[in-house]
């Protein structure tokens, strides 16, 4: 039917789907674990799963449909009220989502197929129920229930060409109609009656083990010509109270008819918040766009100063216009790129209830500022220090809940995620209330290591740096999750690779916060140019705070100046990178600051702002003396 | 195409309105004219003759349902063919039964 | 009950597929090539549902379901359709000129014949 490419180009598309399903699928999940009672969680829930069933089905991957089915039967008890959300049901339905996860990411799209179950998928097709029912249709592993429902249809109906009678029948073949009563009191008489129009509703009880989903998709071509209200009996046969509450609606998206939101074609909004205005774009396009636009402010600037060069007011002019689009056209450019840190946060839910159960501690998450907006280049790398950050906070900082009730807390703990911009930088913060760092011991730590003198005087802050020293580690058991002796070390690489900066606010027994600053984007960046002798410099424009001209005898000799009363640690540039400065060149001052620490650095020339690329480039920016305060992000040479 | 005729009361029996051919959605319009000029003749009671039945959807169901409402005292259907008949089964339509499998029904039929 | 369906289509081999799943439930086929094809088929004789494709040379889908809801004698008859097409407009333009079913291809026929099912079964 279908020739190779398209067979793959549309696999392709279902895999992605299927990625993005899962992922909403257990985000939905872990939020009702934390006792959200909002109806749409668990339908957005069993949605996902059930149109992950669906499109399997139509690639025939089968032992990733029959664990998708189990796990749908799972989520429809839940949802009617027949089963309870349990910690170890939450886990069993996780694992199993990894499981598919892992399905999902063994597919070549090239071929499409799927080996059969592995032992580990058969034990989670056991353990939720599904034992041998492996090969069991979906009616007979589904639990016999009593439905009942209610059905008013439109005038329209019947000029559309549909025929009522034609759903019950095959309602009746989903199980067994008990009672039905057709409601025709609203049949006008033959004067009043347009032949043509529906005036007809039912009102039946069906004995069936459908889902409530295969229900529904009975009438779902009709959807736009039908109310339908759909309750489930508790205990069939009895006419007890009814287990779930009146659920009135208009049909919902069809599920069966996710044939339509298979790859290729226009899905539904799924959760209603994912706007319909929506286009996918791979990301290596966007990076391709955002390169290019690097290009362009480059070759921009050149033309700029070719057309100050020829002195001709028109052409400068028109070179300006061009520039002050190119600077519209980056802006937005950027922008494409930029999204909610929200998504990367949510991840955390999971890897908060993994851990913490591990470590036998209880630990509530928050998280605010999930909308704060930064790089998708950088969200991508930044979601690792993250995550290392999480379980060093519950390893290490967050106490077992014996010692929060000697210590006078809360047995739970609180881990808190938050993220912010702070002028033109993204902050985010892992904080935990816990134990906070022990100064002392890192110290000793330390000393015994050969990484400190054991005389040296260093502030507090600094001490508490040494944890981001290559193995370094504190922790008095290894466990299993940090405190390997890796990790600090590498959070903060990660984080100096893009050039941002970690900073540690510490209270002994309060807990403590981890601050991580980044740029906001990592390709283009408002740059101050300034100059030593021939050379070039850009700092990025958002850490400048002020500029003044240099008095002579300024700089001490342990590299300070005095700015206002206050030592200001400064660098000299010139002398730092070796280069020969102009002698009667009169000298400035600019103070860059980041997060809390401020510096200065002396160069000849202001040059003004300046749009910078950021290219890699082999050769870094050295460091500078360990008693400067050094800005981790020193600058770089512009090109 | 649905032929309908309306035989005349008499002093056995009520008016007999017999239905041939399709009672569908395509011909549910035209009927229910024909319907309308038939009771300004006869006010009913009527009975209902579908044996000659060929066809017949929810739309002739309604179109029946809103004769026996229109027509003084109703009308009894007197014949139902087994299409008919399936169709009032699955929507328990009971008004639109035959009367009375050997009871009414077969009297009516029998004065016929 | 058997059904009369008339299915469209400019690929002999997806009419193929249709009509199989189709005959073997029962239903009998009437087979068109495309839109103006199907339009001259359409003479009088019982038709209880269409299963058109939306692109076709001569008629394309949306046409035949616009032309057929012009014709008295077919103007209820549901109308399916099969279609690769993904863009909303289309299916919108397609809903609004009454085609009752939206499928998209690939199907598995099962999927088809529960439609089938639910609109004239």
């Amino acid at each position: 039917m279908f020739d190779s490419d398209q067979w793959t180009q549309l696999l392709e598309g279902f895999l992605e789907e299927a990625r993005d399903l899962l992922k909403e699928a257990e985000d939905n999940l872990l939020r009702l674990e934390q006792g959200s009672d909002d109806v749409e969680v668990i339908n957005a829930l069993f949605r996902a799963v059930h149109t992950l069933k669906g499109s399997a089905g139509i690639f025939s991957l089968e032992p990733l449909v029959s664990l998708a089915h189990q796990l749908e039967n799972q989520l429809m008890g839940v949802r009617d009220g027949q089963r309870q959300l349990t910690a170890p049901l939450v886990s069993l339905m996780l694992q199993c989502m990894d499981e598919l996860n892992g399905m999902v990411e063994s597919i070549d799209p090239r071929h499409g197929t799927l080996a059969p179950h592995t032992p580990r998928q058969s034990e989670l097709l056991v353990a939720l129920g599904g034992g041998e029912a492996v090969a069991e249709s979906a009616a007979q592993a589904g639990e016999i229930n009593e439905w009942f429902l209610s059905i008013r249809f439109d005038n329209e109906l019947l000029r559309n060409g549909f025929e009522p009678s034609s759903f019950l029948r095959y309602l009746d073949r989903l199980g067994r109609i008990e009672t039905l009563q057709t409601l025709a009191w609203a049949v006008p008489d033959l004067h009043a009656l347009d032949a043509e129009a529906c005036y007809l509703g039912y009102e039946l009880t069906l004995r069936s083990a459908a889902s409530r989903e295969e229900l529904l998709d009975v009438f779902a071509l009709a959807e736009d010509f039908c109310t339908l209200r759909l309750q489930l009996r508790e205990d069939a046969g009895e006419p007890g109270p009814l287990a779930s509450e009146v659920e009135a609606q208009t049909l919902a998206p069809a599920p069966q008819l996710s044939i339509a939101s298979l790859p290729g074609a226009t899905s539904e909004p799924r959760s209603g918040n994912h706007g319909s205005a929506m286009v996918k774009v791979a990301a290596h396009k966007l990076d391709e766009l955002i390169n290019l636009v690097g290009e362009l402010v480059i070759s921009t600037a050149g033309a700029h100063m070719q057309s100050l060069r020829s002195g001709s007011t028109a052409c400068i002019e028109s070179v300006q216009a061009v520039q002050q689009h190119v600077e519209q056209i980056r802006e937005r450019a950027l922008k494409l790129r930029m999204v909610e840190i929200g998504e990367t946060f949510n991840r955390f839910h999971r890897v908060v209830r993994d851990v913490s159960q591990g470590l036998n501690k209880q630990i509530q998450l928050s998280l605010s500022g999930s909308d704060t907006e930064l790089d998708k280049t950088l969200t991508d790398r930044i979601a690792d220090p993250l995550v290392h950050l999480v379980r060093n906070a519950i390893d290490h900082g967050i106490e077992s809940p014996e010692e929060r009730r000697a210590a006078g807390k809360p047995e739970q703990g609180n881990l808190r995620l938050n993220a912010c911009h702070d002028s033109g930088m993204i902050v985010l913060e892992v904080s935990d209330d816990g134990r906070g760092l022990n100064a002392e011991r890192i110290r000793e730590k330390a000393i015994a290591r050969g990484m400190l003198d054991a005389d040296a005087q260093i502030s507090e802050q600094d001490i508490h740096q040494l944890i981001f020293e290559p193995g370094f580690s504190t922790a008095e058991a290894v466990s299993n999750l940090s405190g390997r002796g890796v990790g600090m070390d590498v959070v903060r690489s990660a984080i100096d690779e893009l050039r941002g900066i970690i900073e540690i606010e510490s209270s002994a027994g309060q807990g403590c916060t981890f601050r991580i600053r980044l740029p906001l984007t990592l390709a283009i960046i408002d740059g101050f140019l300034v100059s030593v002798g021939g050379d070039h410099f850009v700092i990025p424009l958002d850490m400048v705070t002020e500029c003044m001209e240099e008095r002579a005898d300024a700089l001490d000799a342990s590299g300070h100046l005095n700015l206002r009363g206050k030592p200001l640690p400064s660098v000299d540039l010139g002398r730092h990178f070796g280069l020969r400065g102009d002698p009667r060149a009169r000298r400035n001052i600019v103070v860059v600051s980041q997060g809390r620490q401020q510096a200065g650095l002396i160069v000849e020339h202001l040059l003004g702002e300046l749009q910078t690329v950021i290219k890699p480039s082999g050769r870094c920016s050295s460091t500078c003396p360990a008693s400067a305060a050094r800005p981790s992000s020193a600058p770089a040479r512009s090109r | 195409m649905a032929t309908v005729t309306l035989h005349p009361a008499s002093d056995l029996a009520p008016a007999r309105l017999s239905v041939h051919g399709d009672l569908t959605i395509y011909e549910a319009g035209e009927t229910r004219q024909t319907f309308l000029a038939l009771l300004a003749q006869d006010p009913g009671p009527w009975a209902l003759d579908l044996g000659g039945l060929e066809e017949i959807d929810s739309a002739g169901l309604q179109l029946l349902l809103s004769l026996q409402k229109t027509l003084v005292q109703g009308a009894q259907v007197i014949d139902l063919p087994a299409q008919a008949r399936a169709l009032v089964d699955l929507l328990r339509l009971e008004s639109l039964y035959p009367l009375g499998a050997s009871g009414a029904g077969e009297e009516l039929r029998d004065v016929r | 009950m058997a059904k009369t369906i008339l299915i469209v289509d400019d690929s002999a081999s997806m009419r193929q597929l249709v009509k199989l799943s189709l005959t073997g439930a029962g239903h009998q086929v009437i087979e068109a090539c495309d839109g103006k094809d199907a339009l001259n088929k359409l003479t009088g004789q019982k038709i209880n549902l269409i299963i058109s494709d939306v692109n076709m040379p001569n008629l394309d889908g949306i046409g035949l379901v616009k032309a057929v809801k012009l014709k008295p004698e077919y103007r209820f008859t549901p109308i399916m359709m099969l279609t690769t097409e993904s863009e909303q407009s289309k299916k919108a333009e397609g809903q609004a000129a009454g085609a009752k079913a939206w499928i998209v291809k690939p199907f598995q026929p099962q999927q088809l014949l529960a439609a089938v099912e639910k609109l004239i079964g």
